[in-house]
């Protein structure tokens, strides 16, 4: 049981929002994946750099500047660099900038809100098999 | 209201009933000691549920609005915080 605890991936959520974290919570919990989740508090990037999850799902939020904030300074530092994000938000139109712009934010997927589940599965699986 | 404001208004919680549902139907699935009567009786209902989610969705999606990313930053913003630190025009467009 230890071994197959550990041996499950470990998804980091970072949403604004306490409803879609208990939900991603709830998502991920029930497809057996270790999961954390936390608001955009000023300790994000800490909290990533320590745990080194396998994936993380990041919103990029209209209006806020903290998703674009994390993701570039998560792309730049070492410890975080090699983490593959899958970014997701309600507007297509920030996604597009965000895709354009992967080189300087980091960005490896992008999904936009409202999805299937399956979709983001099948990203979150093939984000961990490219890792 | 804007409209692009009012776009991501709907859609906050839009998400969040839509996702709900799926979750539930994964539970659902998943989930034994339901007699068979109960199990089609909740399938139906779920599926419901989301199809009128998913109609409602694309009603949002379809509304009109700004195609401009910057213009619909600075709408939604009220621009100078966030197109200060939104990426500039790309020069070139990747997707990794």
């Amino acid at each position: 049981m230890e071994n197959a605890q550990a041996a499950r991936k470990h998804i980091f959520v970072i949403n604004g929002a306490p409803e879609f974290l208990n939900l991603m919570r709830d998502l991920f919990q029930g497809e057996r994946y270790n999961v954390t989740t936390t608001n955009f508090v000023p300790n994000s990037y800490a909290q990533i750099a320590a745990l080194q999850p396998d994936v993380l799902v990041i919103d990029i939020v209209v209006g806020h500047t903290a998703g674009w904030e994390l993701l570039e300074r998560l792309h730049e530092e070492a410890a975080t660099s090699g983490i593959p994000a899958l970014v997701i938000s309600t507007s297509p139109l920030l996604l597009e900038r965000a895709q354009e712009q992967a080189d300087r934010y980091g960005g490896n997927a992008y999904i936009s809100k409202p999805f299937d589940i399956d979709e983001m599965l099948d990203a979150i699986e093939d984000l961990i098999g490219s890792a | 209201m804007d409209i692009e404001q009012l776009r991501h208004e709907l859609n906050t919680p839009v998400t969040i009933v839509h996702l709900r549902i799926q979750v539930l139907q994964r539970r659902l699935a998943r989930r034994e000691g339901l007699t068979e009567e109960s199990r089609l009786w909740l399938e139906d209902e779920l599926a419901t549920l989301l199809v009128a989610v998913k109609s409602l969705g694309e009603v949002i999606a379809a509304m009109p609005g700004s195609s401009d990313p910057d213009q619909f930053v600075a709408t939604i913003s009220g621009g100078r915080e966030v197109r200060r630190n939104m990426p500039d025009h790309p020069e070139t467009v990747s997707r990794k």
